[in-house]
């Protein structure tokens, strides 16, 4: 039986007890644990005290305030059963994209957006690592993926980022100094060794997004080994909209799973704008993100399958987006 | 932080409720086989890969391999053991169903898919096969190519509408 190492465990009743846990030497927090508990048995992590937020952050999803604000506390499992309108159906899309439904009813919205990076000479157990020298994400001095490479490359592997950045929603975090909100893509840093731009203690709160306009769409398009249980090999999420002479208004593509961060690709947007989302300009949108890609050796494929692919997911999340988004535009005229 | 080395934990398993004293450290899993002796949900990958861990964690199906007991605290658990009638000992219409179709090889990943099964059956009674091969996307068997899964899933879905006698 794999075991996890030794540790304490701790449940706040409350947010602030959870933010004081969360300050102690040593705390880290726990979700759904679907990855962490992974990375504890691989002794990957050797926290001295998990903190769980089960109590801490809000479940369910709010509609208050014109938009709607995804707790933390929310499992995948709910989020992707969620109707929600053409504008943001890439959400439940990703949700639904991760793993398996029985990770998937544990796994939550905060841990989703809170994922480390993944890399294969990391996420491997205590004993397939010891064959060679600790990387730097093991706290080493080299990395495996790219032999001479100056930082870890460690993928972003999350679902959920992508699909929240592409309909511009914002993450609501709490921590010693109150509460702040910023834009999805401001919670990553793009560095594989630690990827997550938030203060000691913080933690993620809810998911904010924003109603957007009836005649927009969006999709989440991940390529991987098997349509269960991997991590993406690729991912796209795509927002369009649809102006009043038909063609397409404005347009966001984030890519996943393709560079230690979330990417956000101006020039795949640009190429959509002002198209009908005709092929040339898909093709057009999936070379930018070709170019835009950094794939390393550190995942299932290779850097120029992965590459190769994020094009496809590119065009197939834009086309998927772009029927949405003149299906409501048609359902609402 | 003082937190207590173990923690007393309630849960209710197969309609039995439990107090016991385990280490937070401890998966559901382990307490299944370890403390409560049930042995029906397997250890396979250990790491959420394979499913055969599978249990019913409030009527949704769960890795008990990657569940911490501790977050479990005063749930309703059902394993492959609490399906079948506790009185006569007759088996769930579902595992009547993967004996019929001949769903069951080697039997390992068995337990994981009759609940993830069950599951499904009691979202959505009459799954279509591209709901069902979803439903299972997280279940891996590596002898019978699922396709007499799907066919018992099918098969007991059928059964449990009352379209088709159990013989």
């Amino acid at each position: 039986m794999l075991r996890l190492p030794p540790t304490r465990w701790t449940r706040p009743p409350s947010l602030d007890a959870a933010v004081a846990a969360l300050g102690e030497p040593g705390a880290r927090a726990l979700a759904g644990g679907t990855d962490l508990v992974v990375a504890l048995k691989n002794r990957t992590g050797r926290p001295q005290c998990l903190v769980s937020l089960a109590d801490a952050c809000p479940a369910g999803i709010d509609t208050g305030g014109g938009g709607w604000a995804i707790g933390a506390a929310t499992t995948l499992w709910d989020l992707e059963r969620w109707t929600a309108p053409p504008s943001v159906a890439a959400i439940p899309e990703a949700a639904r994209s991760v793993a398996a439904p029985p990770i998937r009813s544990r796994a939550t919205v905060g841990g989703n957006l809170c994922l480390d990076t993944r890399c294969v000479f990391y996420n491997q157990s205590a004993f397939w690592r010891s064959g060679r020298p600790p990387c730097r994400k093991a706290g080493g001095e080299v990395c495996h993926a790219v032999p001479g490479g100056d930082r870890c490359h460690a993928v972003f592997s999350a679902d959920l980022p992508p699909a929240l950045a592409a309909v511009g929603a914002r993450v609501r975090v709490a921590g010693p100094d109150g509460e702040r909100r910023k834009d999805v893509a401001d919670l990553y840093t793009g560095q594989g060794l630690a990827p997550l731009a938030l203060a000691a203690a913080e933690v993620v709160l809810s998911a904010d997004v924003p109603a957007l306009s009836g005649r927009s769409g969006s999709a989440f398009e991940k390529i991987r080994a098997r349509r269960g249980l991997d991590f993406a090999a690729a991912s796209a999420a795509v927002w369009v909209e649809a102006g009043d002479d038909g063609a397409c208004r404005s347009a966001r593509v984030v890519l996943g799973a393709v560079d230690s961060g979330p990417v956000r690709v101006a020039r795949a947007e640009e190429a959509l704008q002002g198209s009908l989302l005709e092929p040339e300009a898909l093709e057009t949108a999936a070379d930018a993100a070709r170019r835009a890609a950094r794939p390393v050796k550190n995942a299932d494929f290779t850097p120029a399958y992965r590459r190769k692919v994020v094009g496809v997911a590119v065009k197939r999340a834009a086309s998927r987006a772009w029927q949405r988004a003149v299906g409501a535009r048609e359902a609402s005229s | 932080m003082s937190t207590p080395r173990k923690i007393v934990l309630a849960l209710t398993v197969n309609g039995q409720d439990h107090d016991l004293l385990v280490e937070p450290r401890r998966t559901l899993l382990e307490v299944l086989r370890e403390e409560l002796g049930l042995t029906g949900a397997k250890e396979g990958c250990g790491t959420g890969g394979c499913g055969t861990c599978t249990v019913l964690i409030d009527g949704r199906p769960a890795r008990a391999c990657l569940t911490l007991a501790a977050d479990v605290q005063g749930a309703s658990v059902l394993t492959i053991e609490g399906l079948a009638d506790a009185l006569d000992g007759d088996l769930h219409p579902i595992q009547r169903a993967f004996v019929d179709a001949h769903g069951i090889q080697c039997g390992f990943c068995t337990p994981g898919m009759i609940l993830t099964a069950k599951a499904l059956l009691d979202e959505n009674p009459s799954p279509d096969e591209a709901e069902i091969r979803q439903a299972l996307s997280g279940q891996v068997c590596r002898c019978t190519g699922y396709a007499k899964i799907v066919d018992s899933v099918q098969l007991a879905a059928r059964r449990l509408a009352g379209e088709e006698e159990t013989p």
